[in-house]
Order: C-alpha cells, then structure tokens, then sequence
C-alpha cells in the first residue's frame, strides 16, 4: 500500500486518509513522533504520548526525543538509549531517521520504546546463568578437593567423614538438575492437565513424608483439619510437591521444640494453604527476592540444610500456573507463614 | 592464607598419638618452601595453626622467618570443620597464615561467599589458597601450589 496521494484524491479525501493513518499509527506497539522540516512535531502517536507524559522523568524524555528528531534532520539516522530514574526505574530506546531522500529532509521520524522490561528479563538471564555455573560448579570443585583430600589418606575415620562429604556433594549435584529440570518443565508450561482435588488431600499428602523428620527434630508438626467440600483444580504431583517444599522449609528452620502448623481453608473466592514455623523469620529485604532462582537468606545456612536454591522458585511457578501465587508473612525471631493460594474450584461446575 | 599441612608420615608408621605425627622429610622441605610462596604476599602478621604437629611444623619456617610466633588454635583441628570457617572469616580482612587440615573449610567458604576456584581446583599439600575479603566476607582465592627446596 503506498500512503503517497494520489492525483484524483480530493483534498477532502486526503484529510481523511490522514485522519485514519494517524489513528492506526496510535495503535502501534511503540511511540512514534514525527515532525516537519523546521523540527516543529506535527504527530504523536498514543503510545508516545504515553511514555512521555505519564511519569515525572517525561521532560526528559521529551528533550531526549526532540534532540534525536534534530539529529535526524541533519540528514543521518540516529539511535540513543536513555536511563529515566522517575518515579521508577525506566529505559527508553530511541531511533530517529531522516524522511525522503531530500537534503534537508522533508521531517523525521523517532520510533520510542520502552525496553525496561527486556533489559530487566536480559539481567535476570544473565544473573541465573551465572548463578547456575556457579551452583553447579561449586559441588564440582568440593568433590574434587575432596578426591585430592581423600588420596592417601589413612585414617578410617577421617576417610569416613570425606566420603560423607562426597557423597554429599554428589547427591547436591543431582537435586540441583533435578529441580532445574522440574524448573524448566513448569516453565514451559507442560504441567499437564488440572484435575478436581479435594483441597484436604493436598495437605495430606504434603505433610505425609514429613512426621518422622519432624519428630525426630523435636518439631511438632500440627495440620489443621481441612473442610472436605473445598476443590481446587490442580497438577497433583507439582501442587503436593510445592506445599511438601514449604512444610520441608518450615520444619528446616525450626529449632528443636518448635513446632510447624499446615492449615488449610477457604478466603474469599481462593483456597490457601498456609505454613507457619516458629523460626528464625525472615529479614524485610530478602522477603521479596526469596523467591527467585538461586536467591538465599544464608548461604551457609542452606549449604547445611542442602538446600538447592530452587526451591522457592519452583513454589511460585506452580502457584502461579495454577492460576494463583505464594506470599510470605514473618516477623524475625518470630517465625514465618507461607501462604499458598489458588482459585477455588466450583466442584459441580468442573465436573459437568 | 590458608595453608594445607605438608606430608607427614603416614599413619601406619607412625605408632604415636595422631596429633603428634610429624613431617616427613619431603614434607619439611615443603615448609621450608613456604617462605617462597609467601614470598608472593604481604609480609604476614600472625601465623595461625592447627595444634596438631604436622600442622605447627608446617608453617615453623615461615613463622621464624618472620620472627612471629605460631599460635595454635583449637578451631583449626582436624574435623573442627564450622568452628573452623567461622575462625578463618572472623580473619577475612587480616593478613594472617592459617594451616589447616585438608578438609571442607574451603569449599565450604566457596561455597557461601561465591569464590571462584577455576575449572579443576586443587589443594596440595603444603599449597597455599590466599584469600581475599573483608566483614567476613571473601571476594577472591588464588591457588599456590607447594613448593620444595631441595635440602633442609
């Protein structure tokens, strides 16, 4: 299609057409400014509209744009990337050609968007693969100070104790691609089909495994009764295995005559599933990262516990296909409370 | 620093108390070759050690060298693996000599402080890991494998 006017286009016909062309230009995912051979803007797109005047960082933005729009009219195309630090964090791309082939040109075009999001998703690539290398590699590296360690060693009790730590280092290896690759099947959303649970088998089977360890730590562990008519549609396997990871936690951080509570029930339109410890708590800044990939609040605590770091990311992921999220609640010295909410689901409605 | 103990003679011929098994001769060299690594650093202020014999002579040349006594420390002993870490960070910004065990206390702070120890680390005896850090906190390790002089 060629926007160039043709000659029987009336000059009614030609305002029409503008009219049109700027409303599609609004729809456009990125801003789009254009101004005349003079600088002067004749149009704004909505989404440049947007970037520019909804926060307090748009005067520069605006100045930012017009430079570049004058950069381009000097004949060359030119591209910036602008860091705005109000009111939050933001990073703009601008690119401004030259329009038509004349010297000056005829106008220019600054195509803005805003990549704040991708930069952010780039960082958090890049941060998990350094953080994997290094996770995968430090249990590398253990078992091979211990090889050198153990190599000639006489000492039965000091050999029993290395190799302890082996098979330790060996077995922390293991978990950690194994929750990377649960990590990555939820991820890719393969969690396979929901099914109808009764909320209160859920519990049942998250604490399950959980009892002996538990009391064999001293730590009580105390389930609420769950009502029976409460449903969720659930993956099974990945909803039990987030709740059993909360439970494992809460149990972990708990000293011994402490005790660890699983209660279930119904808030609002959602079905929560809360886990409360009488632990150590967890400090304000971490509460929000602790569900990241790799993010510890003590790493020698969690080398101790064997923790792999992924734990808690894989928690959110399930919460989230579900439908729903996981939050946590603590006060330090106190103790924490996971809570786990999903759509509730209207039994009659999922079974028709 | 962080000093492995140098060869010692091994257990079956030693018929004494564990902590008082000595060096063995390559392993007295590999003491006297501590001076050289050590070479590579900042003159050290104190010399830290296991109590254990092999660990004491280990670093006895380095610790004449530089007129300092070495001090053992219980926390350093064999299997003394948390109270150990905690020894070594609450020194993270000091340039003292510690010898140790081979043992986990470097994998463990590796692991915690997120150190690099390259592809393949190693940690020979009477080889020296310098790491670098403050708060207790490491940033960096460096590998210095053993060396030997020739006669002592």
């Amino acid at each position: 299609m060629s926007l160039e006017r043709e000659p029987e286009l009336s000059d009614d016909e030609a305002s029409e057409v503008l009219a049109l062309v700027v409303q599609a230009v609004d729809k456009a995912g990125q801003g789009l400014v254009v101004c005349d051979s003079e600088g002067r803007v004749v149009l704004r797109n909505a989404p440049a509209r947007e970037l520019v005047n909804a926060r307090d960082g748009d005067f520069l933005a605006d100045k930012a744009i017009e430079a570049a729009l004058g950069r381009a009219l000097g004949g060359s195309f030119h591209e910036e990337t602008l860091d705005l630090y109000s009111p939050t964090r933001h990073t703009l791309e601008i690119r401004a050609y030259p329009i038509g082939e004349t010297n000056p040109p005829a106008g220019a075009v600054a195509l803005v968007d805003d990549v704040s999001e991708l930069r952010r998703l780039e960082a958090v690539r890049r941060d998990f693969i350094a953080n994997l290398s290094h996770e995968l590699k430090t249990p590398l590296g253990a078992l091979s100070l211990l090889a050198e360690t153990l190599d000639g060693e006489e000492d039965p009790e000091v050999v029993a104790r290395l190799t302890a730590r082996v098979g330790a280092e060996a077995t922390r290896f293991a978990r950690i691609v194994d929750d990377l690759l649960d990590l990555s099947r939820i991820e890719a959303g393969a969690a396979g089909s929901l099914k109808l649970i009764p909320l209160s088998a859920i519990v049942t089977e998250s604490v399950e495994g959980f009892r002996e360890p538990a009391a064999a730590r001293s730590i009580r562990l105390e389930v609420g009764a769950v009502a029976p008519d409460l449903y969720v549609m659930a993956n099974r396997r990945d909803l039990v295995s987030a709740v059993s990871n909360l439970v494992d936690n809460a149990i972990k951080y708990s000293e011994p005559g402490g005790a660890v509570y699983v209660e279930a029930g119904k808030q609002g339109d959602r079905a929560c599933i809360w886990v409360r410890d009488e632990g150590i708590g967890i400090p304000r800044r971490d509460r929000e990262r602790i569900f990241e990939r790799f993010y510890r609040v003590d790493r020698a605590r969690s080398r101790w516990t064997g923790g792999t770091g992924l734990g808690l990311a894989i928690v959110h992921h399930v919460a989230a296909y579900h439908g729903g999220d996981v939050a946590v609640d603590s006060v330090e010295g106190e103790g924490s409370t996971f809570t786990l909410c999903v759509p509730m689901a209207d039994r009659e409605q999922a079974r028709g | 620093m962080l000093v492995r103990h140098a060869h010692a003679y091994a257990r079956k011929e030693w018929s004494g108390d564990d902590r008082l098994r000595p060096l063995s001769d390559s392993g007295l060299r590999q003491a006297e070759g501590l001076i050289a690594v050590f070479g590579n650093f900042p003159r050290p202020s104190r010399v830290l050690s296991s109590p254990y014999l092999r660990c004491v002579q280990t670093v006895g040349p380095l610790a004449q060298a530089h007129h300092l006594e070495v001090e053992p420390a219980e926390d350093l002993a064999e299997g003394q693996s948390a109270a150990a870490v905690g020894l070594v960070r609450a020194l993270a910004a000091d340039n003292v000599a510690v010898c140790t065990h081979g043992d986990v206390i470097l994998v463990a702070l590796a692991d915690e402080d997120m150190l690099d120890l390259g592809p393949n680390p190693r940690q020979a005896k009477g080889s020296v890991w310098a790491l670098d850090g403050e708060d207790g906190i490491f940033s960096s390790a460096r590998y210095f494998p053993p060396v030997v002089v020739e006669s002592v």
